[in-house]
């Protein structure tokens, strides 16, 4: 506990300030940019957080290179390769599109396809195909339906 | 002492459970009735020794009895009374002996509330529910024993995870989960035991749906109340990351949610019965798949406080059910015949298969996010993420599906539709969610900031509008479709009792409430819905951000709002020190809300971590709320830097909850009337069922 009052009284003269102090925002449309750009990188130290939205000193470095970068006019690829060369595909939030990342993309959509087209089929199925078909979709009732009918309306009560 | 009790009382528990599933596996399967009672017995034995074993730890932890492992791990005299409680689930031992004591409270009440009906299946249930219980109370007793006794104790622990202590939300968080997910193991068993037995009747539907409610509820809340607690503590403004551990709480709800819609088609039309099954099952294989996500440590996340190398024995386990689930499935799966077929899409059990198709594939969508960087890592050797921007590129068109039909499938009448009927009654709730737009766009122009300084001009605007922004509007709009529809749905039977019977408003409200009370209860639940939906998207589109350093006396403006520094404090408590930058927070109007000291935005200094662990100020108001960070301080100077946001509707989140009980508990609270009664109730022409 003593340890941790030097420590407290240490930092309260000193502060709080591990990350370098960051760079200052550009103009509104660049500094946009940097957010937007932000939002897509990872931060490297922190639990699948980008960098524009985590408080971590390494990612408000990151955050201010991509500054840098924006600001010396590159472009949004320029910038995104800069981090991929660093830190490996892992930095990028949103994966590509190209290679197995496709099936990412494609998998949820075909689902969703295929789902709706069973339901469709189904629905257009001949209702006679049915074990039980609805009362008047049937052909000519049979001694049997009538029965079935009876049990039916028994079980409603 | 405490560590050969506590012990004990679990390899009591494991052989209690072991006897269990034997016993009533077998003899269930051989429809030798006799034993059941011997079943009961032993689930009785179970939950008993489970829960006792818990009130020894509990015990141990109050006494700081640092011989036991567990307690030498995350106790510390210092910490305050109620966190040394809560300790019990703050790391993965104690978690799964906690997980154990909910187990055997599940057991014991579904076998005590059915211990003299459903005879014909609950051998079976049981004995299912037990061989998952033995599985847990070996992994107490086996690879996650908090009891080991330590032959040196120590004098003190490191007390809790600093993160845990930080917020009351901590106490009830992690037991809301723990309770969703345990509870699912008892839909498991009562679909598997329908399955195992070969028929499911309908007298078996009511445990299976009822069952299924109550973990759905404890996990809807706990999901809730985890974005809250990452909201007002982890100080970057957000509530929902889609983490890994998030989605594993997240994909079980989601089947869970699906299988309530099915199982209306289940008990009307006699349909979908395998499907319901699987839902139902599927539902509980995604809880452990959840849990093993959060214990086994393949996964770094916020969560990870929990790692340990239980994996192995989870991805056996994980392994186990899924080749029984698929099994059961496909040998048993034919004896559940359908006994009508689905004649129109525009139906409302056409809309029902649309909302479990679109409930499957956003749960297929998060599974495949959050385990794609396993496989190509696997596959390629490659290291991707798959983060943030994928999961709201996938996920909010498709939520934005749930909610238009959320408002559709209560209009649409079982069996056909009648397309004159349906536009008549779709004109008003759709044209009142049009007439929403303008207003909302008027907003998002108030709240919008021009870029580059230019100048606040409306072609500036709609070209700055992005995808997300239409998105947010297009939300505003159907959720207002769905109010209407569901306001009325729910109102609708009550006025033609006022005309019919002339009784005052709320009686007539609370009779035809109660006498369809899973139809009433399931409408209050999706206005909580529309509630979390719609703030989601106010507070994700329309928030406000500032960022800047301030001496002492300085003030931000951060929207409409200002944040005035007046200066650093300090303060100790027992278990922590922390630093205070008093801030106020000041209104358009002028009124002053001071937040100084412990409410102000702060640095928490732990005896266990090196590194402060910050909590931001929440000023919270019923239409937005002022949320500021304080991201570095200098003593010198008398300087901070802040974070500031204004985030509208994000309170709505939470303050759902109170609906999604209501309405489950007007669900789940048992009909007297016969069903019969119910369906004389409903007007025509209103397009409403019994469900």
């Amino acid at each position: 506990m003593t340890a941790l009052a030097v420590a407290l009284s240490l930092v309260l003269s000193q502060g709080y300030a591990p990350q370098r102090q960051g760079l200052d925002p550009l103009e509104a449309e660049k500094e946009a940019r940097v957010m937007r750009l932000g939002k897509q990188l990872r931060c490297a130290v922190c639990q699948g957080v980008s960098i524009a939205d985590s408080p971590a000193s390494m990612a408000r470095a990151q955050l201010d290179k991509v500054r840098e970068l924006v600001a010396e006019g590159k472009s949004d690829e320029q910038i995104n390769a800069y981090f991929i060369e660093r830190y490996g595909e892992w930095v990028l939030l949103e994966p590509t599109k190209g290679g197995l990342n496709a099936v990412l993309w494609v998998g949820p959509l075909a689902l969703l396809g295929v789902g709706l087209l069973v339901i469709v089929l189904q629905s257009r199925r001949r209702p006679a195909a049915l074990v039980t078909a609805p009362a008047e979709a049937a052909p000519a009732p049979s001694p049997d339906d009538a029965l079935l009918a009876q049990v039916r309306a028994d079980l409603e009560k | 002492m405490n560590s050969t009790l506590g012990y004990g009382l679990v390899l009591l528990g494991l052989a209690c459970a072991a006897f269990a599933a034997v016993v009533g596996l077998v003899t269930g399967m051989t429809r030798r009735e006799g034993a059941l009672v011997w079943v009961q017995r032993a689930v009785y034995g179970f939950a008993a020794s489970m829960l006792l074993s818990n009130l020894v730890m509990v015990k141990a932890l109050l006494e700081h009895d640092f011989s036991v492992k567990y307690v030498a791990q995350v106790g510390s005299k210092a910490t305050p009374t109620i966190f040394t409680i809560v300790s019990l689930w703050s790391a993965l031992e104690g978690s799964i002996l906690f997980w154990g004591a909910i187990m055997g409270v599940y057991l014991f009440a579904f076998a005590w509330t059915y211990r003299r009906e459903h005879g014909r299946y609950m051998q079976l249930a049981l004995g299912v529910m037990a061989a998952i219980a033995v599985f847990f109370a070996f992994l107490i007793a086996g690879p996650a024993n908090p009891w080991t006794a330590l032959s040196n104790p120590p004098l003190d622990g490191p007390g809790p995870n600093p993160l845990l202590q930080n917020h009351p939300l901590m106490i009830i968080h992690p037991p809301m989960l723990y309770l969703g997910y345990v509870g699912m193991t008892v839909p498991f068993g009562i679909a598997a035991g329908a399955l195992l037995r070969g028929e499911l009747g309908d007298a078996w539907l009511v445990p299976l749906r009822k069952w299924t409610l109550v973990p759905w509820l404890f996990l809807s809340v706990g999901i809730i109340l985890g974005s809250w607690w990452a909201y007002a503590v982890l100080g970057w403004g957000g509530y929902w990351a889609w983490d890994p551990v998030e989605n594993a709480s997240f994909m079980p709800w989601l089947t869970a949610t699906a299988f309530m819609h099915s199982t209306m088609v289940l008990e009307r039309k006699k349909s979908l019965k395998l499907w319901t099954i699987a839902l139902a099952l599927g539902s509980f294989v995604l809880t452990i798949i959840g849990t093993f996500m959060t214990r086994s440590g393949v996964f770094n996340s916020v969560h990870s406080f929990t790692q340990s190398d239980i994996g192995p024995t989870f991805l056996v386990f994980i392994a186990i059910i899924l080749v029984f689930s698929v099994l059961v499935l496909t040998v048993r799966g034919h004896l559940l015949v359908a006994e009508s077929h689905l004649e129109t899409v525009v139906s409302r059990e056409g809309s029902i298969l649309v909302n479990n198709l679109v409930f499957v594939a956003l749960t297929f969508t998060v599974l495949l996010g959050t385990l794609f960087p396993l496989v190509t890592e696997a596959l390629q050797q490659k290291k991707i993420s798959v983060g943030e921007p994928y999961f709201n590129a996938m996920a909010l068109p498709l939520g934005l599906l749930m909610l238009f039909l959320m408002g559709v499938g209560p209009m649409l009448p079982w069996g056909k539709a009648d397309p004159k009927v349906l536009t008549q009654q779709a004109l008003i709730p759709g044209l009142l969610g049009l007439v929403t737009l303008p207003p909302v766009l008027a907003w998002r122009y108030a709240v919008w900031a021009p870029l580059g300084g230019g100048e606040k001009t409306l072609p500036a605007f709609f070209a700055a509008l992005r995808s997300g922004d239409w998105m947010a509007l297009a939300t505003f709009g159907v959720g207002t479709f769905v109010t209407v529809v569901t306001l009325r749905e729910m109102f609708l039977p009550a006025q033609q009792r006022m005309a019919e019977q002339k009784e005052t408003l709320l009686t007539a409200l609370v009779v035809s409430a109660s006498r369809a009370r899973r139809r009433f209860g399931g409408y209050v639940v999706h206005l909580g819905i529309v509630a979390i939906v719609v703030a989601v998207a106010a507070s994700s589109a329309y928030r406000v951000a500032a960022e800047k350093t301030l001496k002492a006396g300085e003030a931000m403006q951060v929207g409409e709002y200002q944040v005035r520094f007046d200066g650093l404090a300090q303060g100790k408590e027992p278990h922590r020190e922390w630093v205070a930058a008093n801030v106020t927070v000041i209104s358009p109007t002028g009124a002053q809300w001071q937040h100084h000291a412990v409410e102000a935005p702060r640095m928490n200094y732990y005896e266990r971590s090196n590194d402060p662990i910050g909590s931001p100020l929440v000023h919270e108001m019923f239409f937005r709320d002022v949320y500021v960070s304080l991201r570095t301080y200098d003593g010198k100077t008398q300087s901070a830097t802040f974070n500031a946001w204004v985030f509208p509707l994000v309170g709505w989140i939470w303050y759902s909850i109170p609906l999604l009980v209501l309405g489950t508990l007007i669900a789940l609270w048992p009909q007297r009337k016969p069903v019969a009664q119910v369906k004389a109730e409903v007007p025509q022409g209103a397009a409403t069922g019994t469900t």
